[in-house]
């Protein structure tokens, strides 16, 4: 059968998919609370020091989001985001270059940073207790 | 007329996927006429739109495609939707920056016919209507020499 293979490289894979499920889970936050109670983007926006309409283009995925407006935005419904850093499976990783002898088997080149060997995983947990 | 699987053996339709990653399987399709392969290619090309967006027109298309075949929950409107009105049976698959245009052959096998940069639709950079893309879908599918039923009728929940 004749495929299409849309290709990308690895790099930018792990970032485009690691931006997507960061905004699908601040949108299923805001989803998950917005059945429980009144909540708005004008709501959360004047929690977190913005404008609506900077709100609306992060939780859309339009505008760049830092670490800490993600935590800003949680904050904001009563969530948290758990984030932890992992290595990609060894069989998997092109990146990280097997060294005999080193002492974990991998060594990183150094000309790029180590986070980039890794893979982050992002949730966000709901924690109704610590706003009304 | 011709079988779908004579339509794929004749190039008339091309099954388009991104590689997966390890533990991803093909739980949906995405099929494409081959001038909207050629759009595909294209995307690579193309920058985003939007104020500070993180991920260029092709990462968001391959990211999509991905979600898409992977098996992904799919947003309804955000990520995929039914275009009115809905008696056309023409579905529109979105990103920030991109539009796809196409029909559900079956269940989970989405066929896309054209494809188009967002702003676009919208003013002041506006060349295109919705309806156009919507029309030209159904243009399509009514010459496509495809025996049988050429698309699946039901709503987001049935058909995604």
């Amino acid at each position: 059968m004749t495929l299409f293979e849309l290709e990308i490289d690895e790099k930018s894979q792990a970032g485009s998919a690691f931006m997507a499920r960061v905004v699908n889970e601040i949108r299923r936050a805001i989803v998950t609370e917005k059945k429980c109670r009144k909540i708005t983007q004008q709501g959360i926006a004047e929690a977190v020091g913005t404008s609506r309409a900077v709100i609306n283009r992060q939780v859309q995925g339009m505008e760049n989001l830092s670490a800490r407006r993600i935590a800003e935005i949680l904050w904001a419904v009563g969530w948290e985001p758990h984030f932890e850093a992992r290595p990609i499976s060894k069989h998997l990783n092109d990146y990280a270059v097997p060294v005999p002898g080193a002492a974990s088997g991998f060594v990183q080149p150094t000309s790029l940073p180590a986070t980039g060997s890794f893979v982050p995983v992002i949730k966000s947990f709901e924690n109704v207790g610590s706003r009304s | 007329m011709a079988t779908f699987e004579k339509l794929i053996e004749d190039r008339l339709l091309i099954q388009v996927a991104p590689k997966l990653p390890h533990g991803q399987f093909h739980e949906r399709k995405v099929f494409a006429f081959p001038e909207c392969v050629e759009w595909m290619k294209s995307v690579k090309e193309m920058k985003t739109g939007r104020f500070q967006c993180a991920s260029s027109p092709l990462e968001q298309l391959v990211e999509r495609l991905r979600q898409w075949i992977a098996g992904e929950e799919i947003a309804r409107d955000r990520m995929f939707h039914d275009m009115r009105p809905v008696s056309d049976n023409v579905w529109e698959m979105k990103t920030v920056d991109l539009r796809v245009f196409g029909w559900m052959y079956r269940k989970r096998q989405f066929i896309a016919v054209s494809g188009g940069f967002a702003d676009h639709y919208k003013p002041p950079t506006k060349i295109r209507t919705y309806a156009d893309d919507r029309r030209a879908v159904v243009a399509a599918r009514d010459a496509l020499p495809l025996d049988g039923q050429k698309f699946a009728t039901g709503d987001f929940n049935d058909l995604i």
